[in-house]
């Protein structure tokens, strides 16, 4: 009978297609950090439609939170490792 | 046609070919074991059923008085009630004019509720007597052919059936590479008895006598044809009707061919067309390019699938598979005394807009993650919605049941839906030995080792496979006779949660979860084995109570991103390799039917190459390899090589070809197959090919490929193109731009 | 935004505050009344039924045209500083897909539903697009809406209001035409929806009134 509801991946299309003009008039590289965002939104679709909230939106803007921390903690990470290699003595001992 | 008066004995062994309403009973044809072909009669007396407020109900029993029908009072129940209510049944002593009787009432007392009254009679008459197409039957008949008795020997539930000893006559049509309404001439190939004969078009008397004799002297079982329905026999029939030559096409000399005419239809919300239909009476047509079963599981498929649903092969051929599950779901229903409604009335139960909010999704689908990995796992639920609906005992009349409201166990998750638990179903009871029957199959093909014999264990898999896939699909069907909302919501609901349970298990034990779609899950965990998988599946299984597999091991797998956006993930558009050497591809060219086989060819060229590697470095490395492909194809576009088969782009008609507003390749096309005077419908293949995509004028964009002859030749730049989309799919995840493929394989002294 | 705007405060809300002007609160004797024309009428649909939310009431919504969207709902809700969920609950809905459970929801359903939920208001998104279905015979599908139609006068005579929302026939449909012409026909109030150069304009043609406003489309566009 097909579904009713728009599924959450076109509500991203949606919100994607309802920011068109906001995107316009943002600069080159700023256009490329939103279009991340928004693919960030779209790799959350399941959790999104699982989750079946009366505001997607909401749901997109914690999606893109998530990948954010994600990257935050991975440059953690990597900041970590370069401050042990830069140590002048490692914590082993053992030279890199 | 009728037994001979000589004929001694009465009891006949031998199989079932054909069966049809006719004046006192049901027309059965038997081919019996010393290979004789018969007409018998079956004195049987199909009956549909009444209710409704009593005047209405005698008014139209009073019509009835002068009727070929017999009426009486029995006790029936409708589907979900526990008590059984008296109905009216009429059964009509004429088959033949059944549907013309019931469609009278329905026309006339339109209060009167009418059960039974639309199902085929060969169907009903199958579920009453216990029979099936090309069933092994014994047969006790008198001496004018009359049937006194009939049974099946063997069951439609029965893996290792014996085959009738049919013959078959093929038909077909020589040069005709796309659909020969288009335009072209051809000659006929008739291939009977290992030997082909191809009918010269000198004469068209001389044509059709030569193919009477050929039908006369083979008296074939079953005509096997391409393009039969559309092109072939309507064409045949005219020119036999024109020279007053009649024609032998049908076995029945009583009956002329059945016609029905084409038309389109949606499904799945995709507009498709269906060819019409010329059909036989006591010989079997089969148009092999009208025929979704044939095209996906082959003959043996076929006849796998009118064994179980009961649906005769010229009807099962041409039909949707949906038509099958239909007619299962309602010989249980008959076996079992419950009323099968004419039109189906079963409304959605309100809910708030909140509740809708969360009952209508689908399956979950995980985003992959982008890109090639290795050392990954594959693991499908097998038929996952038809082993919720058994497991659960998702039905019509389950859900939501009066009984089980309270009942903790009977939830659905997620949702508020419940099931019955005292009760097994309609749907389940149906499915259950569909499901045993393919368990059975596989279990066969894993223990075989001719291929011969793999080949027909693995159609008729094939065709249970199809049966089970509409099964869900049927749930929330408009028309199904025996859907509901609710019954689709909830199988969808559990398959999100037994998915979720799948995930979970997984990650506990140190898989990541790459990509998932509904009930497949693709996996990864550094250094796992085909035992940790297989050790993963079982620890799913015994936690969902479902049976779930390891498909396969690949040693790469690359899920490809949006072409319009390389940043957003798509699922169902990946290449990968398993272990064995096998690939498994979705959503490239190679499976589209719309792109050219040059396309189709070069894609698949790059992805053996890219087979060879069994790790990403290894895949790395192949990539110059793939690139020089891509390079050597161009090469051979531009230089003009290409054929027209080669070229060739089919593309469906969205909707009525007159009604295309816009200049799209597909409209102009349509157009010029219109200016020479073809009748295309919506939802019918065109066949074009790409001339001078950036011309100013439309008709010279693209030309129809049946049209082509003489002097013509093709935009290479706009092949390249296409060639160089199918190949960046594959590649850019590996580092090769745009720009750089374009470079690396532009053809070397270009002729502009 | 500024200070809190009242849920019943249309200046936020031009979509709403027109719909308001010419078409709600819908009273009793508007019985049944019917938008036709533009698709917009659907939308249209969707913004009375959280209009009637929004003022405590409770709504039954059909479907017909397999369009009920629950984020419109939430954006209107949100407009008016209301709760989504709130608004969502008081709407219930079910769907139709073929002509004979349309006309069964209206005649065998919709009473009961309509006292269970207390509701006074019925809205029928789209009651004829199941009609236009070709496997279904012209004989029957009049047939059919003549019993719905007949159950919906009597409603409208216990004092429940029906509004229904008929985008037009689409040039295929054609030769059903006729259904719609008799829904028009058993209307107490009939209005044409119609869009002209980024107006969506409402036009009153219930006999004797000649009334007619105008909606930006924009503000649909935001919907």
């Amino acid at each position: 009978m097909g579904r009713t509801l728009t599924t959450f991946t076109q509500l991203v299309w949606q919100e994607i297609d309802a920011w068109s003009r906001y995107r316009r008039a943002l600069r080159a590289e700023d256009q490329q950090a939103l279009d991340i965002l928004f693919a960030a939104a779209r790799k959350h679709s399941a959790a999104g439609a699982y989750l079946a909230r009366e505001t997607p939106f909401d749901v997109m803007l914690l999606s893109m939170l998530l990948e954010q921390q994600k990257q935050v903690l991975l440059l953690q990470q990597k900041v970590c490792d370069l401050e042990t290699r830069a140590l002048p003595h490692p914590p082993h001992g053992v030279a890199p | 046609m009728t037994l001979k008066p000589a004929l001694s004995h009465t009891r006949l062994t031998g199989w079932l070919l054909d069966v049809y309403p006719d004046r006192t009973g049901m027309a059965v044809w038997f081919l019996d074991d010393e290979g004789r072909r018969f007409r018998l009669l079956d004195p049987y007396h199909p009956a549909f059923y009444l209710t409704g407020p009593q005047p209405d109900l005698l008014a139209a029993l009073r019509t009835l008085r002068n009727a070929p029908a017999t009426v009486r009072l029995v006790e029936r129940r409708e589907l979900g009630m526990h008590d059984t209510m008296p109905v009216t049944e009429v059964a009509v002593c004429q088959p033949i004019v059944f549907t013309t009787l019931v469609r009278s009432l329905i026309r006339r007392f339109e209060h009167v509720q009418f059960y039974q009254a639309d199902v085929s009679l060969p169907q009903l008459y199958f579920y009453d007597r216990q029979l099936f197409p090309l069933a092994r039957c014994e047969v006790e008949v008198t001496s004018h052919g009359i049937i006194q008795a009939i049974h099946a020997t063997d069951s439609p539930w029965d893996t290792n059936y014996g085959m009738p000893p049919l013959s078959i006559l093929e038909l077909s049509l020589e040069g005709a590479s796309f659909n020969p309404n288009h335009g072209g001439t051809f000659h006929l190939v008739v291939r009977v008895d290992r030997q082909e004969r191809r009918l010269e078009h000198t004469d068209h008397a001389d044509l059709l006598t030569s193919f009477n004799t050929l039908l006369q002297r083979y008296d074939p079982d079953v005509l096997i044809t391409d393009w039969g329905d559309s092109y072939l026999l309507p064409r045949l029939l005219m020119l036999a009707s024109q020279l007053r030559i009649p024609l032998a096409l049908n076995r029945d000399p009583m009956r002329s061919v059945e016609i029905r005419p084409p038309r389109s239809y949606f499904s799945y919300g995709r507009i498709l067309a269906s060819a019409g239909a010329r059909t036989l009476y006591g010989r079997l047509h089969i148009d092999r390019q009208n025929s979704f079963v044939m095209a996906e599981t082959g003959f043996a498929g076929l006849i796998e699938q009118a064994r179980v649903t009961k649906v005769p092969l010229q009807h099962m051929a041409r039909t949707t598979t949906g038509t099958g599950i239909t007619s299962m779901q309602m010989e249980h229903a008959h076996r079992d005394s419950i009323l099968i409604p004419y039109r189906k009335r079963q409304t959605e139960e309100f809910k708030s807009a909140l509740e809708l909010l969360h009952t209508d999704q689908g399956g979950l689908v995980f985003a992959p993650l982008s890109g090639y990995h290795e050392n990954v796992g594959e693991l499908d639920f097998a038929s996952m919605y038809p082993s919720i609906m058994v497991r659960f005992n998702v039905s019509p009349e389950t859900v939501n049941c009066s009984c089980c409201a309270h009942d903790p166990l009977a939830r659905v998750p997620e949702i508020k839906h419940h099931t019955c638990r005292q009760r097994e179903g309609l749907v389940p009871r149906t499915l259950r030995p569909l499901l045993n029957k393919r368990a059975q199959y596989k279990r066969q093909l894993a223990a075989t080792a001719d291929s011969a014999a793999r080949w027909v264990l693995d159609q008729r898999q094939t065709a249970l496979k199809w049966l089970l896939v509409v099964s869900f699909g049927y749930l929330g069907y408009k028309n199904a006779r025996f859907g509901r909302i609710e019954a689709h919501e909830s199988v969808t609901a559990y398959s999100r949660d037994i998915l979720l349970q799948a995930k979970e298990s997984a990650e506990a034990t140190g898989f990541r979860l790459l990509h998932a779609i509904v009930d497949s899950l693709w996996l990864h965990k550094p250094g796992a084995t085909r035992a940790d998988y297989e050790a993963l599946a079982q620890a799913i299984s015994a936690r969902t109570r479902l049976p779930i597999a390891v498909e396969g091991l690949y040693h790469w797998i690359g899920f490809l991103p949006s072409r319009v956006n390389p940043r957003m993930p798509v699922h169902n558009q990946f290449a990968g390799v398993f272990e064995t050497g096998e690939m498994k591809v979705r959503g490239l060219e190679v499976r589209r039917s719309d792109a050219p086989l040059v396309v189709k060819r070069a894609q698949a060229e790059i992805l053996r190459c890219l087979g060879d590697a069994k790790t990403l470095r290894e895949l790395r490395e192949a990539v110059p390899r793939g690139i020089e492909i891509v390079r050597a194809y161009r090469h051979y576009l531009r230089e003009g090589r290409a054929r027209l088969e080669e070229l060739v782009i089919s593309k469906s008609l969205s909707q009525d070809p007159r009604s295309y507003r816009h200049e799209t390749r597909t409209a102009i096309a349509a157009k010029e197959l219109l200016g020479h005077g073809v009748k295309l419908q919506a939802g019918e293949s065109l066949y074009y090919v790409i001339t001078d995509a950036p011309a100013r004028l439309p008709h010279d964009r693209v030309r129809a490929a049946a049209t082509i002859d003489g002097t013509w030749s093709y935009d290479a730049g706009a092949y390249e193109q296409l060639l160089h989309n199918a190949a960046l799919a594959i590649l850019s995840p590996l580092g090769v731009e745009s720009a750089l493929l374009d470079r690396l394989t532009s053809p070397v002294g270009r002729v502009e | 935004m500024g200070e809190p705007v009242h849920p019943l405060d249309d200046r936020a809300d031009p979509l709403l505050s027109a719909l308001r002007r010419g078409v709600l609160p819908l009273s009793q004797k508007d019985g049944l009344m019917l938008l036709y024309g533009h698709p917009a009428a659907l939308v249209l649909g969707l913004y009375a039924a959280a209009d009637r939310a929004l003022a405590g009431e409770a709504v039954v919504y059909l479907d017909g045209a397999n369009a009920f969207d629950p984020f419109v709902i939430s954006r209107v809700a949100r407009t008016h500083r209301a709760q989504p969920r709130t608004l969502l609950t008081s709407i219930h809905v079910a769907r139709a897909f073929t002509c004979h459970q349309m006309e069964r929801l209206v005649s065998d359903c919709l009473a009961t539903a309509l006292s269970r939920y207390q509701a006074r208001v019925a809205i029928l998104s789209g009651p004829l697009e199941t009609f236009y279905d070709e496997a279904v015979s012209s004989d029957e599908a009049t047939r059919l809406l003549k019993r719905m139609i007949t159950s919906l006068q009597k409603l409208s005579r216990q004092g429940y209001r029906a509004l229904c929302l008929c985008p037009s026939v689409s040039p295929q449909h054609q030769n059903r035409y006729g259904l719609l012409m008799r829904l028009q026909a058993a209307a107490t109030r009939l209005i044409r929806v119609e869009d002209a150069e980024g107006l969506l304009s409402l036009y009153e043609e219930t006999a004797g009134s000649s009334k007619q406003w105008q909606i930006p489309r924009a503000v649909l566009e935001h919907v």
